[in-house]
């Protein structure tokens, strides 16, 4: 392997780290992003069908393909689908997959409103123990020369 | 049956730092080949990205910031995480800072400096970071701007180290001038306890909290702090602005994924300032800990499960 290749080789592994490490500061916003995707669950009807009928059953099957269409054409973010051949009303499922009702899902900062002094103070302490326990290391600017 | 008595920890000085290495797991011989791997591994970062440094393979790069150099992985990989933190931080965390540092004085260690020849300056704001970073060609154009990689090495060289350490098999602690990163519990299998520094300089921490995977780092003006012309200045600067940022806060502590991105997340939240840090904390959903000037403590709902005692 060349001086120059073994380089590139090592190279990409920071790529990837950097990737990672831009994925953990958005985190917050790849989280969200994930909720968007998983969030908008089509509300389509349930055909209902006589049982025993080779007619109904025609037309619950030429349901289904509605419905079928339908979902494909939310997918690509359009709520209106293709008239029945047998002069049915057009079936419309949900709303526009642009829509972000994902969010209101999505997780909520568990914090009280922002305001212009700190809010998030919980002014009972984690323990009453007068003495802190045992430290390891501490973390503050003494360490540093 | 005894209890293997193991030297598991090691202490060395790197980056104007006290540096502590902690093995957790691992038998004798991988402890040791670890906490030297952990320390090579932490002086490479310092001897590549020192500013102090004029040989540092960054002082090489700063000294001529307009055009590419043919630079080190390591080097790419500490820039390339400095381009992520100013992005993710909306550009609160802008190592452009350099120039605005070396004209404040701080143009050598702080133990070094001259705090009577600085001066504040006024400049325009700048734009957007974007310095060229190609690891395919191993290529670095920083555009004309030199950087400072203070702000987030010793956080990464702690992940660095962790890594070199896991490569023996060996999990631990890795602590840089209080900033720093875990990668497991410690050798009791509990979380690390790890004490927030008083600001007032008090032995006893202001609070406590355990981690057992990640990194926390504080941003503090406790001692890195002077008078210019009779105003008093620190090293957290506001990049906008080039001037000390952070109004109203004397210490903010974070928790985070990384070493690397709590340091970044700690300075961006420092700068949020006393009056924007919680709303700061809860869009980013941080892991933060603050004490302003007046003394109060207080903390982001993110924090809460991770504080094991906060002083009464």
């Amino acid at each position: 392997m060349t001086r120059r290749r073994a380089k590139r080789s090592a190279a990409m592994g920071p790529a990837l780290a950097v990737a990672a490490a831009a994925a953990s500061v958005t985190g917050v916003a790849v989280a969200w992003a994930a909720q968007g995707v998983g969030g908008t669950a089509a509300s389509a009807p349930t055909p209902t069908t006589a049982a025993g009928s080779d007619a109904d059953a025609t037309k619950a099957a030429q349901l289904r393909a509605q419905i079928h269409a339908a979902r494909a054409q939310l997918a690509a973010g359009s709520t209106t689908t293709t008239a029945p051949t047998d002069g049915a009303a057009p079936v419309t499922v949900g709303e526009p997959a642009s829509q972000p009702v994902a969010y209101a899902t999505a997780p909520t900062p568990t914090t009280s409103a922002p305001s212009t002094v700190p809010t998030t103070t919980v002014t009972a302490p984690p323990t009453t123990q007068p003495a802190p326990p045992p430290t390891t290391v501490v973390t503050g600017a003494s360490g540093a020369g | 049956m005894p209890v293997e008595q193991i030297a598991r920890e090691l202490s060395t000085t790197a980056m104007a730092s006290s540096v502590r290495i902690i093995a957790a797991d691992g038998t004798e011989d991988e402890v040791t080949m670890a906490l030297r791997a952990a320390r090579g591994s932490i002086e490479e970062v310092e001897a590549t990205c020192s500013r102090f440094d004029a040989s540092s393979e960054l002082s090489r790069v700063n000294a001529r910031p307009s055009g590419p150099h043919e630079v080190s992985a390591l080097l790419l990989e500490m820039v390339g995480l400095a381009v992520t933190g100013h992005q993710g931080t909306t550009g609160r965390f802008d190592p452009r800072v350099l120039g605005d540092l070396e004209r404040m004085g701080y143009d050598r260690t702080f133990l070094e400096m001259n705090r009577e020849g600085g001066h504040l300056a006024q400049r325009p704001p700048r734009g957007d970071w974007a310095p060229v970073v190609d690891p395919h060609r191993a290529l670095l154009d920083l555009r004309g701007a030199p950087i400072d990689l203070g702000g987030v090495a010793k956080g990464a060289a702690a992940d660095r180290a962790l890594r070199a350490m896991a490569v023996h098999g060996v999990h631990g602690l890795v602590d840089i001038g209080g900033d720093g990163a875990v990668s497991g519990p410690d050798g009791l299998g509990a979380p690390w306890s790890i004490g927030i520094e008083d600001p007032d300089g008090q032995e006893e921490p202001v609070a406590v909290f355990a981690l057992s995977r990640g990194g926390y780092a504080t941003s503090s003006i406790r001692l890195r702090h002077w008078e210019i012309a009779g105003t008093a200045v620190h090293h957290l600067l506001d990049p906008v602005t080039g001037q000390p940022g952070g109004e109203g806060l004397r210490s903010v502590t974070v928790l985070a994924a990384s070493g690397a991105m709590a340091e970044i997340a700690a300075k961006a939240a420092f700068l949020a300032g006393r009056s924007g840090i919680a709303q700061h904390a809860d869009d980013e959903s941080l892991a933060c800990f603050w004490i302003d000037v007046e003394g109060r403590r207080s903390w982001s709902a993110a924090m809460t499960p991770s504080l094991i005692w906060v002083r009464p």
